[in-house]
């Protein structure tokens, strides 16, 4: 058993010394792996995975920008082209016209086009869009699923806490590297997915 | 004394302010309506009144992907998908073979020879699973999503073409009926999703389903088209959502069993195709089960195949 006196002995000033050369080692390391984890984590974006999207319309409402920094966008090669677009018109409308009343959207701002009978195309003006997410639901309830929400990174704060990934029922708002910023559902993987300026 | 009243005043006051804060805070907003919530519920519900069948039986198939169902000429049951089963009268399995390939759909004929449409081919067998013959259908990209068979010619629904191969039983191609021809007024058949049945009428007319446009259309074996029925609403008595209907069967009067998704229901129609009753509501299905592939036996009853639930489910006129 070793005795206090088999120990090396240390002066005051050596303690003092190497203490402190040591703070500062742990200081500078401290430091070092903040920095890397903050750039770390200002590479990743925030994205909503539409498998998990259950369109519950908090998006709209308590996202810190106004209106929703949330879009709906359209997946054009998933698109039916339908003239009666469950994600257009309101469950039960009986004629098919574009008149208010008959828009699911509350804002209007899905535009119906003629293309040649019987199809239709449906684009989404960003401006109006408040990512509610009524369309989504509508769309893929009735059709083939080809409208769906993402956070629009042209639009997005990406602040440290997202307010909608907070109160997400669902859990499906996460972090995503730069290179899957939409995380978008199509039937071509290489499909850059936008809506029409 | 009055001293004591005021104490116990304050003191509920201060309980009652405790219990709306509370509640305020953590019970309020579960009851909160959401302004963009869009309720479907009301367009799911059936009137009781109008179901005209009973589900009297379900046989479990135990197969990773089921896509098809046919009955033979002895009320044999056959599923097709990964595997290829046979079921006798009493659903007891007869067989059980592994396919190379997934199948999407499949037919018996009155010889007992077993049609497979596959992604790009048709296969033939025998009743004990045995390959017969395959010959290749349509192109590389095509999906076939339906077969029906008479005594002479096999007709085969390519949804990637948008139209129906039509070939002899031996696999000599023939003909192509359903492409647009506005001389003849053939609409043409859209299709928005991969459905796309075909059966075989009893005056040896060939019902095929048009699902963008909602409708059924007859033609004859040279390609002509006879007649078509269905209209596009979201009442009962139409067909809604981005294509419909999905499958189709017929029953030995000639009436129509269709099957739907989006709102997944199954409904009888008249050989003239008036609305008559529904056999099963979506309230029978699970959420966003699509895909219910039908057949009839020789006694009317109807096979539904459940490709979530994973069943055949057996309905008969109440």
């Amino acid at each position: 058993m070793n005795s206090e006196k088999d120990l090396p002995i240390i002066s005051r000033r050596e303690f003092f010394r190497k203490g402190m050369q040591w703070s500062i080692l742990l200081g500078l390391g401290g430091i070092t792996v903040g920095l890397i984890s903050k750039t770390m984590s200002d590479k990743t974006i925030w994205q909503i995975d539409t498998k998990k999207c259950i369109q519950c319309g908090r998006c709209a409402t308590n996202c810190i920008k106004n209106p929703s920094a949330v879009k709906c966008f359209h997946g054009y090669d998933l698109c039916g082209y339908c003239d009666l677009c469950g994600g257009y018109f309101k469950p039960g409308t009986k004629i098919l016209t574009t008149a208010a009343e008959n828009q699911l959207c509350p804002t209007a701002a899905i535009n119906r086009k003629f293309i040649e009978e019987p199809f239709f195309e449906y684009d989404i003006d960003k401006k109006l869009c408040i990512g509610c997410g009524k369309c989504v639901k509508g769309c893929g309830a009735f059709g083939n699923g080809s409208l769906q929400l993402q956070i629009d990174h042209s639009l997005c704060d990406n602040c440290n806490e997202c307010a909608i990934a907070r109160d997400c029922p669902s859990n499906a708002i996460s972090r995503v590297l730069p290179k899957k910023a939409y995380l978008m559902q199509g039937l071509r993987a290489h499909n850059e997915w936008k809506n029409k300026l | 004394m009055k001293k004591e009243f005021i104490i116990v005043f304050l003191v509920i006051l201060i309980l009652a302010v405790i219990a709306f804060m509370v509640n305020d805070l953590f019970f309020t907003h579960q009851s909160q309506v959401n302004p963009y919530e869009l309720n479907t519920d009301s367009l799911k519900k059936t009137d009781s009144h109008l179901i005209g069948y009973k589900e009297i039986s379900q046989i479990h198939v135990a197969m990773d992907e089921l896509n098809g169902i046919a009955i033979d000429k002895n009320d044999h049951i056959l599923v097709a998908g990964s595997n290829l089963i046979v079921y006798d009268q009493n659903y007891k399995e007869l067989q059980n073979c592994k396919l190379n390939e997934v199948s999407n759909c499949l037919t018996v004929s009155s010889g007992n020879e077993i049609f497979l449409g596959m992604q790009t081919h048709i296969e033939v067998r025998n009743m004990q699973c045995k390959l017969l013959r395959r010959w290749k259908c349509g192109n590389t990209e095509s999906v076939l999503t339906g077969i029906a068979v008479d005594d002479e010619n096999v007709f085969v629904a390519d949804a990637e073409a948008r139209l129906v191969h039509q070939y002899d039983l031996k696999g000599k191609f023939i003909n192509n009926m359903g492409m647009e021809d506005t001389l003849k007024g053939v609409p043409g058949i859209i299709i928005r999703s991969p459905f796309f049945d075909v059966a075989m009428g009893r005056d040896d007319e060939i019902w095929m389903v048009n699902p963008g446009m909602y409708q059924l259309e007859a033609f004859d074996k040279k390609g002509n088209m006879k007649s078509s029925w269905g209209k596009q609403s979201e009442e009962i008595d139409g067909f809604c959502g981005c294509c419909n209907p999905t499958h189709i069967a017929l029953l030995s009067n000639g009436s129509f069993v269709s099957s739907e998704k989006a709102i997944p229901r199954v409904k009888i129609y008249s050989q003239t195709g008036e609305f008559q009753c529904i056999v099963a509501g979506p309230n029978q299905f699970d959420e966003g089960t699509k895909g219910l592939d039908l057949a009839v036996d020789s006694k009317n009853k109807i096979y539904v195949l459940d490709p979530v639930r994973k069943q055949i489910r057996i309905f008969e006129k109440k």
